[in-house]
């Protein structure tokens, strides 16, 4: 059924969830949320596997809600309110029907993730609903009198609460020298100038206006190759590589881009620095903290063990849910033991969960 | 086949059997991943590129060192692979005029006709050793030396989908309309791209396809 209609001409905002993989032989694109964390987050908040969201870039979205719902609201602050009332990130929040959700301009990052209990039903297109942003491959950006679907769930909802969640805005207010992400090298870093191997880790590099979900044009130092070095042979690439064609400035491919490319890769963000280098916007600088893999690796099990286990609390906020399910109203609602009760037609029912 | 692993990120694996263009080399890899069960490490990407067999995994759910055991023991038992029949894809091309509007200017670089340019491009058939730059859009190797000829100067901000195109030394075609420095000397009506099949590739790595002019 119907959940939701979007509202207005949102700016860049898509259906994504954890990525189109399988498909790389036949050239296509992986996609998938940018920043895998919070939409992540968003979909464990709400007991969700990797179920489509809705990914807002620039923020600029508002959805009026059909039907009372759980969402959960994750990545960049872009401000939500529901009904002009502000509402908070980073945990479960009931919607009535009704009830109109807005996003007004970022101030921390470039994405937020809109996550819906159960998840928004869209068609599976090579087994993701992921959208990518260039080719019609699974599905268009949002657009003004759009409808999303949605099965209603009305088992087992619980209202939580994420007790620690990527701290963007705190990332965001960082001085430059402080503001570094971890990389890798790449194949191609041995090729590098000696000159430039030095000046990548004490340089301050800035995103710049050519930037999107295919990849992120860096302004900085020139970066330059040892004059023995030739080009290379078209081959693999993934999100988070970044590659230095002729002009010497650093491209970083994002979830979009393609699996083979013909530049030198030299470095790569890390599964778990990709996320804060995904919410950072044109004029913002960075710097690189050079790492090994296996660290690479033991970060990333690190942000899994923090985020993801026993990192959630009841959200005792919580007062009630209407549901509406084949025309007919449920109401749900907690008692002063913190029961769960399903009222129907005015009479009460008690749950166990 | 001898192969050296590189990293090219926390989550993402090249094994590269080569440091040249070959063919045999490529159908070697394509044979490996024929043979690999994917499902065994729970890996994400499994694909080749010219002389590299790419592999992404997850870091949470599958160790480093696994992955590169698993390739290597792959590699030692395929060491005798089985000649795998090779199959022809026939693409029919209406060559020049407005469906190739590059071949006039192509016919005067290479002082040659329009017509000996069509039927030394269809005169054979073409290995794809594999698909990306946009989804479908196969490498084909082994152009011939004849017809070698540099890319546009500035690339066309729009190539219409199904145009076959020369560059250099390959020879390629346009699934979707796309931006493209490549030459256009004509085009197919073919879809080579349906993301409502299984497998939406039209032309797959290890194929070989010939051009048919109409």
């Amino acid at each position: 059924m119907k959940i939701l209609k979007v509202l207005n001409n949102p700016i860049f905002s898509t259906i994504q969830d954890a990525g189109r993989y399988g498909f790389e032989n036949q050239g296509v694109p992986n996609s998938g949320s940018g920043d895998i964390l919070s939409y992540r987050l968003g979909n464990h908040l709400l007991g969700n596997g990797d179920v489509p969201s809705v990914e807002i870039i620039h923020g600029n979205l508002e959805v009026e809600f059909y039907s009372g719902c759980l969402i959960a609201i994750t990545g960049s602050d872009m401000t939500p309110k529901i009904n002009s009332v502000p509402v908070k990130m980073w945990e479960s929040i009931q919607i009535y029907e009704g009830d109109i959700l807005t996003f007004s301009t970022q101030k921390n990052g470039l994405r937020a993730y809109l996550s819906i209990k159960g998840g928004f039903k869209v068609k599976e297109i090579m087994k993701s609903s992921s959208t990518h942003s260039n080719f019609d491959v699974g599905g268009k950006k949002l657009a003004i009198d759009d409808f999303l679907y949605w099965d209603p769930e009305i088992v087992n909802f619980q209202s939580k609460k994420l007790n620690i969640y990527p701290d963007y805005y705190k990332f965001s207010q960082l001085e430059v020298s402080e503001k570094k992400l971890d990389v890798v090298k790449g194949p191609e870093y041995n090729n590098l100038s000696s000159t430039s191997k030095k000046k990548l880790f004490d340089s301050e590099f800035k995103i710049s206006n050519r930037m999107g979900r295919t990849g992120v044009v860096l302004d900085g130092i020139k970066i330059e190759f040892s004059k023995n070095f030739t080009d290379i042979i078209s081959d693999g690439t993934c999100k988070g590589v970044m590659q230095v064609p002729k002009d010497g400035k650093l491209y970083v491919l994002m979830e979009d881009s393609q699996r083979i490319g013909g530049y030198p890769r030299i470095l790569s963000f890390t599964s778990q620095s990709l996320n804060y280098f995904s919410q950072l916007m044109p004029g913002d600088s960075l710097m690189f903290n050079l790492i090994t893999i296996e660290e690479a690796h033991i970060k990333v099990k690190e942000m899994e063990d923090n985020f993801f286990r026993d990192n959630l609390s009841e959200n005792l906020n919580m007062d009630e849910f209407i549901l509406t399910h084949d025309n007919e109203k449920f109401t749900i609602k907690s008692d002063k033991n913190n029961n769960k009760i399903i009222i129907i037609d005015g009479k009460p029912i008690k749950l166990e969960f | 086949m001898e192969f050296r692993i590189q990293d090219i990120s926390d989550s993402t694996l090249a094994f590269n059997f080569s440091n040249s263009i070959d063919e045999e080399v490529n159908k070697y890899i394509n044979i490996l991943i024929n043979s690999l069960d994917r499902n065994n490490l729970d890996l994400l990407s499994v694909y080749p590129t010219y002389n590299s067999l790419i592999i992404t995994y997850n870091p949470l759910k599958t160790e480093r060192i696994k992955v590169i055991e698993f390739i290597e023991k792959l590699n030692k038992s395929e060491r005798k692979y089985k000649k795998v029949k090779e199959q022809i894809l026939n693409i029919p091309v209406n060559y020049g005029g407005k469906h190739g509007e590059d071949l006039e200017e192509i016919s005067k670089i290479l002082s040659m006709s329009e017509e000996q340019i069509i039927d030394i491009h269809s005169s054979k058939s073409y290995y794809v050793f594999m698909i990306g730059f946009s989804p479908g859009f196969p490498y084909l190797g082994g152009l011939d030396k004849r017809l070698e000829c540099p890319r546009l100067s500035t690339p066309r901000v729009e190539v219409p989908a199904g145009s076959v195109a020369i560059a250099d030394r390959q020879t390629g075609i346009y699934p979707f309309k796309s931006s493209g420095g490549w030459r256009i000397i004509g085009n197919t009506d073919l879809k080579l791209f349906d993301e409502k099949n299984d497998n939406p590739s039209l032309i797959n790595p290890g194929m070989r396809v010939k051009f048919t002019p109409l």
